[in-house]
């Protein structure tokens, strides 16, 4: 009995250890890595359309702002904000007095100068005949030299003060002119058919001309028949636009429609670049992204109001039927050159040949989110760089796999070099891609999720 | 009947419950027949959480976890996604740090509370089966019988340190590919449990000793008892899966 029991506790306990030493050595030597649940896709065929998106206002083509060229007191404003004017319409009247007062002035100056001029001719023509008599009564010895000589000078004399007079006459002449036209800006007529799209003055405004300052802006008239969009298009994308290039816009006031358009004019420098060199209104504008005007017509017409909030969808390229991979698939890893095969050392191959750099760790902590994972994963391995990689499945593993993007839309990357069609790519989640994965890492297939959707 | 030491009753559990309890049933009150087991089902379960926590395949299963319920979150609108993105890393830290600390905590207060937990239906079966023993007994039986729950701890951890899968166990649970804690078949798979039924089957023989009852009748109390209370959870998660997730 005894013997039976102590039996049955070498038995089972002999079980117990089995089953535990046999669990320990399989855990001890077992290889542990993370799988990582991953979507998958395959690289496929499709058209791409390249867009760039910008952001800006609905403008009208020709818009002009209305400024006096002359100071004074708004005596007649027959317009208000949103009217219908004609070409030559009185948009403003500014008080006139006091240059009427100084055309009144010019004219009785330029009068004076005349009457002075009529005098110096008169004494002029006395002294030519002093002259011309005493001449022939010098030529005859009748009268001195010295007598001759003084009636010669009063004729020069005489004649010079013509000239001066005659200059005086012109000086008038421009004074009164000037005044004249300072008189005539006094009031303001429309220089084109168009809207008032912004009236800043009123009725009784005293308002500064144009001719030493800026002047007040009175009011800004537009042709709201002829608009365009402005957006401004950061410096990565400018270079791709070009006029004629078709647009898509979407302005927020028309919900739900969209808009066609075509670029007329790319701007050949940044907004900021307008601003003389060294200048700054503050820190917050030197961190701002360069950003470059570009203008986009409108083909479709609509009640559209200057300063409209406008998205443009432009079409920079296209390509029918381009390698692509979803938009996620794409990521950055640091890759260094592989280290040249002697053999084929010189080859040409051997140059272009990568490998994945970043070593194979494991866990969540291994690679730092974003660029920052790239920065740091590259310090310390001068040759590794950041390269844009594909995680290509193969098996239970991913391999990453160096590309070269071309364009994309919404959705894709074409893929120039690097893949081939059909070979099944990871295009999600976007934390897998963006941090976890790399070269080898384990995989299983799992659902998408919202996550995983993420561009 | 010569009276054997506490760790030799610990060891002998596993062999010879028979013998144990009944020497359980004769003795004194003794603590250290409930204590003993709870501090090295404690000790296990620290080292346990330690060992899983430590490895880089179990976090990313946490961390996925944690991705996959504000997934859930999203999909439902109950959250943006842009919210979703910056709630992502928090809840992938919170999930951890939640994990090994209601592990931490939550493992002694399991430890102590189960052994008078089930000494209670043991007790509450012996009144059944017309048994006539203390509420201490039934704790110390109960307790003793936790020596196979250790064991079931020692026997997880290293189940899930091969299988690199958080829900690895000595059960059914196994055999199921892509194990999800929200699916009620999978949770079944995961109840039929070996470990878990040598534990029932051990309180079924303390039972049967106290009470003087056949280890037929204990048996379907303590399993009886096991399956309604299991059902019960069962019934009660599928249920606020079902009003809340749905």
């Amino acid at each position: 009995m005894a013997k039976s029991k102590k039996g049955r506790k070498i038995i089972v306990f002999s079980a117990i250890g089995l089953v535990l030493v046999g669990l320990v050595l399989l855990a001890i030597f077992k290889k542990r890595q993370p799988v990582i649940t991953v979507q998958t896709e395959k690289v496929a065929l499709h058209s791409l359309t390249n867009i760039v998106v910008a952001n800006g206002k609905i403008q009208p083509v020709v818009q002009v702002t209305i400024s006096p060229e002359v100071s004074g007191e708004i005596i007649e404003l027959p317009v208000k904000e949103g009217q219908l004017v004609k070409k030559g319409d009185l948009l403003v009247k500014i008080n006139p007095d006091i240059y009427i007062a100084a055309t009144n002035q010019a004219t009785a100056g330029y009068e004076s100068a005349l009457a002075a001029k009529a005098s110096a001719t008169a004494n002029l023509e006395k002294a030519q005949a002093d002259y011309d008599r005493n001449q022939e009564l010098f030529n005859r010895k009748l009268i001195s030299e010295s007598d001759f000589i003084g009636f010669k000078s009063a004729r020069d004399v005489a004649k010079a003060q013509l000239d001066s007079a005659d200059d005086q006459v012109n000086v008038a002449k421009a004074a009164l002119d000037s005044a004249e036209e300072q008189l005539e800006r006094t009031t303001i007529v429309s220089p084109l058919d168009g809207t008032i799209s912004k009236l800043n003055s009123q009725l009784g405004e005293r308002v500064l001309g144009t001719v030493q300052n800026a002047g007040t802006i009175i009011m800004i008239i537009s042709d709201l028949n002829q608009m365009e969009a402005r957006v401004d298009v950061g410096e990565m994308d400018v270079v791709g636009i070009k006029p004629g290039q078709k647009a898509r816009l979407e302005v927020d006031a028309f919900k739900d429609r969209k808009f066609n358009g075509s670029v007329t004019d790319v701007a050949s420098s940044s907004k900021d670049s307008n601003l003389p060199q060294g200048y700054s209104s503050g820190s917050s504008q030197s961190q701002e992204a360069t950003k470059f005007q570009v203008r986009i017509r409108l083909n479709d017409q609509e009640a559209f109001r200057p300063g409209m909030s406008v998205s443009a969808d432009i079409e920079t390229s296209y390509r029918t039927n381009a390698l692509t991979v979803p938009l996620a698939s794409v990521t950055t890893r640091p890759v260094t050159p592989k280290k040249l095969d002697p053999p084929h050392a010189g080859g040409t191959n051997a140059t272009a040949s990568t490998n994945i750099a970043v070593s194979k760790t494991s866990g969540t902590n291994a690679a730092p989110s974003g660029t920052n994972a790239v920065a740091s994963a590259a310090k310390g391995k001068e040759s590794a760089k950041p390269t844009d990689v594909v995680f290509v499945i193969k098996g239970d593993h991913v391999e990453a796999v160096p590309v070269k993007i071309g364009i994309c839309d919404d959705t894709y990357w074409e893929i120039t070099d690097g893949l081939t069609n059909g070979e099944e790519i990871v295009s999600g989640g976007y934390r897998a891609i963006s941090r976890d994965l790399q070269d080898g890492s384990k995989i299983k297939k799992g659902v998408a999720t919202v996550e995983a959707t993420k561009p | 009947m010569p009276a054997t030491s506490p760790a030799s009753r610990l060891l002998n559990v596993f062999a010879a419950p028979g013998e144990v309890f009944d020497e359980i049933k004769a003795a004194p009150p003794s603590a250290a027949n409930w204590l003993l087991p709870a501090i090295l089902l404690i000790l296990a379960g620290w080292i346990s959480t330690a060992l899983i926590f430590s490895q880089p395949a179990i976090r990313q299963q946490m961390i996925e976890l944690a991705d996959k319920s504000i997934d859930l979150q999203v999909e439902k609108g109950r959250i943006s996604s842009a919210d979703a993105e910056k709630a992502r890393p928090l809840a992938e830290k919170a999930t951890v740090i939640a994990a090994v600390v209601s592990a931490v905590v939550g493992t002694p207060a399991v430890a102590f509370a189960l052994p008078f937990w089930s000494g209670l239906i043991l007790w509450l079966g012996g009144k059944v089966l017309h048994g006539n023993f203390s509420y201490l007994k039934a704790v110390e039986v109960a307790g003793l019988a936790n020596m196979i729950l250790v064991l079931d701890a020692v026997v997880r951890t290293l189940l899930i340190l091969v299988t690199g899968n958080l829900f690895a166990s000595p059960s059914l649970a196994l055999a199921v590919k892509d194990f999800d804690p929200q699916n009620t078949v999978h949770s079944l798979c995961a109840l039929v449990n070996v470990m878990l039924f040598w534990a029932l089957l051990v309180r079924s023989f303390g039972l049967a000793r106290l009470s003087n009852a056949s280890v037929g009748k204990a048996a379907l109390w303590v399993f009886g008892i096991w399956a309604a209370y299991s059902s019960t959870l069962l019934g009660l998660g599928a249920a606020w899966r079902a009003i809340f997730m749905h």
